[in-house]
C-alpha cells in the first residue's frame, strides 16, 4: 500500500505528455527565443557559438551568419531544460588543458638544414575531452566519439557511470538549492579540439533545446 | 554474537542500499525534470498565440537576414590557418595561411607582456597598403635581444609583410611573408600571413571595409 501511494505521488508530480496545440506553440516559442536571442548576438562584432540539438550541429556564427559548423555524433541532456537565452562560458575545464609556451628572449637562430624549433600552440595540443560551465549553471561536456563496436564496449563503462551519478549530482544540487543541467554532446575529435580553441572563457552562445529533450534519455 | 553481527551487517548493507536507490530514484525524477509549471502551459495554449509568434519569428528572421554581409567578406579560421573569401554561403577561394602563436613573451626584468594571438571576432579591411614596410615593434626587438632603437627610422624594414598589407586595426595585417614553408602553421605574432599569390588575390578582391571574421 506505502509503495502504491510513493508510486502515485511520483505520478503526480512528473509531467504528462504534452497536447499537439502545445508542442507546437511551445516550438514557436523556442524559435522565437532563439530568433530574439541570435538579433542580439549578431548585432555585435564578435563571433557566437549555436548548440542546434534538433539540427544537431554546433554552429559558429557571426552577424547571423554560419562561419563554420560541425555535427553532432551524439548528445545526452539531463535535468531540466533551461530558457533559451544568451549564455556566456564562465569556465572552460580540461584535465589536460594546453600550456601557452614562454618565449626567453635570444638572438635569431638560422634554421638548420631545413629544421625548425617551432613553439606553438596549435590544434592538436588541444584537449579531446572538456567542460563549459554557463552563467546559468548548465554544464556542457564535450567529448570525442569513437565509431565501432569495441569503441562502443570500452564506453559502456564510462556510460554506466555517467547514469549512476547525474541522478546524485541532482540530488545534491537540489538539496542546494540550485538546478542541475547537463548537456552531453560527442563529436569527432578533432572537432572537440577545433571548439576547444575557438569557445573561451566569455563566449556567448545558445543552446537550442528542443521541446522534447526532457523526455529523451 | 555471530548470527547477530551478520544480521546487523546485512541489515546495514539494505539500508545502505535502500538509500542509494531512493537517492538514485529522486535523482532520476529530478533529472527528468519534474514541471510543476502550470502557468506556463497556460500561456503556451492561448489561442492566437501561435500565430502572432508566428509573425514575430518571420519579422526576426528578416532582420537577422539583414545583418550578413552585403558583397564578399572574409572568414580566417586560426585553428585551422585558413583564410576564405566568401560571398554568402560560397567559397571563392580557400587559402593556408599563419596565424598566431600563442607564445608569451615578457620583457626581462618585468614590465610588459605581450600574447601571440591572433585576435577573435569580427573586424573591417581599415587600410591597404603596396610595398609595406614593417615598423618592428619593441616585442620583436626583446624576442630577439636586441636593443630596441631610439631612433624610430631605424624601425622600418622593406620587404618582411610580403608585397601588400591589409589593415585590420590594432596593429594587426593580413599580410605576405618570406617564411611561406610555415603557412598552415601557427608561428606568426598575431598577425595573418598568406603565400603570395592568395594575398594578391585577397587584395584585389577587398575593399576598405570589407568584414573579416576571425574565429
Amino acid at each position: 500500500m506505502r509503495v502504491l501511494s510513493f508510486l502515485l505521488l511520483v505520478l503526480l508530480f512528473t509531467d504528462t505528455a504534452p497536447s499537439m496545440g502545445e508542442m507546437l506553440n511551445s516550438e514557436e516559442e523556442s524559435v522565437h527565443r532563439q530568433l530574439k536571442a541570435e538579433v542580439e548576438m549578431g548585432s555585435q562584432p564578435r563571433v557566437y557559438f549555436v548548440f542546434d540539438l534538433p539540427a544537431g550541429k554546433i554552429l559558429f556564427r557571426s552577424s547571423g551568419i554560419t562561419v563554420a559548423e560541425m555535427p553532432i555524433a551524439a548528445s545526452r541532456v539531463w535535468g531540466r531544460v533551461p530558457e533559451i537565452k544568451i549564455r556566456s562560458v564562465i569556465e572552460k575545464h580540461s584535465l589536460f588543458a594546453p600550456r601557452r609556451e614562454n618565449l626567453a628572449p635570444s638572438p635569431r637562430k638560422k634554421a638548420d638544414g631545413g629544421k625548425f624549433d617551432l613553439k606553438a600552440l596549435e590544434l592538436e595540443d588541444m584537449p579531446k575531452t572538456f567542460q563549459l560551465r554557463l552563467d546559468d549553471g548548465t554544464r556542457i561536456s564535450i567529448r570525442s566519439f569513437r565509431p565501432g563496436f569495441f569503441s562502443r564496449l570500452l564506453q559502456f563503462p564510462t556510460d554506466a557511470f555517467w547514469y549512476l551519478t547525474r541522478p546524485l549530482i541532482s540530488d545534491w544540487n537540489f538539496f542546494h538549492g540550485k538546478p542541475y543541467t547537463e548537456l552531453l554532446i560527442s563529436l569527432q575529435p578533432q572537432d572537440v579540439q577545433q571548439l576547444y580553441w575557438s569557445m573561451e572563457e566569455g563566449a556567448r552562445c545558445i543552446v537550442h533545446w528542443s521541446p522534447q529533450e526532457t523526455r529523451k534519455k | 554474537v555471530k548470527p547477530k553481527m551478520k544480521r546487523a551487517l546485512l541489515l546495514g548493507i539494505l539500508v545502505a542500499a535502500g538509500l542509494f536507490a531512493l537517492l538514485e530514484l529522486f535523482g532520476w525524477l529530478l533529472g527528468g525534470g519534474i514541471r510543476f509549471g502550470a502557468a506556463a502551459r497556460a500561456e503556451a495554449e492561448r489561442p492566437g498565440r501561435s500565430q502572432s509568434l508566428r509573425a514575430a519569428n518571420e519579422a526576426l528572421r528578416n532582420k537577422l537576414a539583414d545583418l550578413a554581409p552585403h558583397g564578399v567578406f572574409v572568414v580566417v579560421d586560426t585553428a585551422g590557418n585558413r583564410v576564405y573569401l566568401r560571398q554568402r554561403s560560397v567559397v571563392l577561394r580557400e587559402m593556408t595561411a599563419s596565424c598566431g602563436s600563442g607564445n608569451i613573451l615578457e620583457e626581462p626584468g618585468g614590465g610588459r607582456k605581450w600574447v601571440f594571438d591572433t585576435p577573435r571576432g569580427q573586424f573591417r579591411v581599415q587600410s591597404k597598403t603596396s610595398n609595406p614596410l614593417w615598423v618592428k615593434p619593441d616585442w620583436a626587438y626583446i624576442e630577439e635581444g636586441e636593443p630596441i632603437p631610439k631612433d624610430s627610422r631605424e624601425r622600418a624594414l622593406p620587404g618582411m609583410l610580403g608585397d601588400f598589407a591589409l589593415g585590420l586595426g590594432k596593429g594587426y595585417f593580413i599580410h605576405g611573408t618570406m617564411y611561406t614553408r610555415l603557412l598552415g602553421r601557427n608561428v606568426s605574432h598575431g598577425c595573418i600571413r598568406l603565400g603570395d599569390e592568395d594575398l594578391k588575390a585577397l587584395v584585389q578582391a577587398t575593399s576598405i571595409g570589407t568584414k573579416v571574421i576571425i574565429f
